[in-house]
């Protein structure tokens, strides 16, 4: 692979990333933060965010597995 | 990440080579740009979030006494910024420490 497009890669690989963290936050306050009398995060607010960027991650991870699996599938039909 | 410094890539065409402490400045205003770009965009989602969780639905009622913040409104508004900055912190340290765990696993 050219150096160019390593670069880019990275780029993406990047950009990626950060995208994934901004949904990752946006879900999990819309899931776990439902009171607003207290300024600080409870304890158990804390522990339901834990447990919401873990289940993201793996989630993601599955959903990410399948849909190989299924391209895979889809191009070996088509040949 | 849609703006990439042109001028930090030495695989660009035309991109002069740069002395080690032009580098290190180029740097640097790009990281304080990028910085002030993530604020801005927080403040963004902070205030959607905020809105929707304190007041939309007050506001789509009816119920909310017009033009002005309630006391209550207040309340709930400054509570849901600093938790959605504590939210914030802290997914990042746990998505951080997960994407760790994952690649000490995969050199094993």
């Amino acid at each position: 692979m050219s150096e160019q497009q390593r670069l880019n890669n990275a780029k993406n690989e990047i950009a990626a990333f950060g995208d994934m963290y901004n949904r990752m936050v946006k879900q999990c306050f819309e899931k776990c933060v439902e009171h607003f009398h207290d300024s600080e995060l409870s304890l158990g607010e804390n522990t339901c965010l834990d447990r919401c960027v873990g289940k993201y991650v793996e989630s993601q991870q599955k959903v990410g597995e399948q849909m190989s699996k299924v391209s895979a599938q889809m191009q070996q039909q088509q040949m | 990440m849609g703006w990439w410094p042109d001028a930090l890539n030495p695989l660009k065409k035309g991109s002069r080579p740069m002395s080690q402490k032009q580098y290190e400045q180029k740097r640097q205003i790009m990281m304080l740009t990028g910085e002030v770009e993530a604020m801005g965009d927080m403040f963004t989602r902070m205030n959607r979030q905020c809105y929707q969780k304190c007041m939309a639905a007050a506001v789509v009622d009816g119920s909310a006494r017009s033009d002005e913040l309630s006391l209550d409104d207040e309340k709930c508004l400054e509570s849901c910024a600093v938790k959605f900055v504590a939210t914030q912190n802290l997914v990042g340290e746990a998505f951080l420490s997960a994407n760790q765990d994952e690649a000490a696993k995969m050199q094993m």
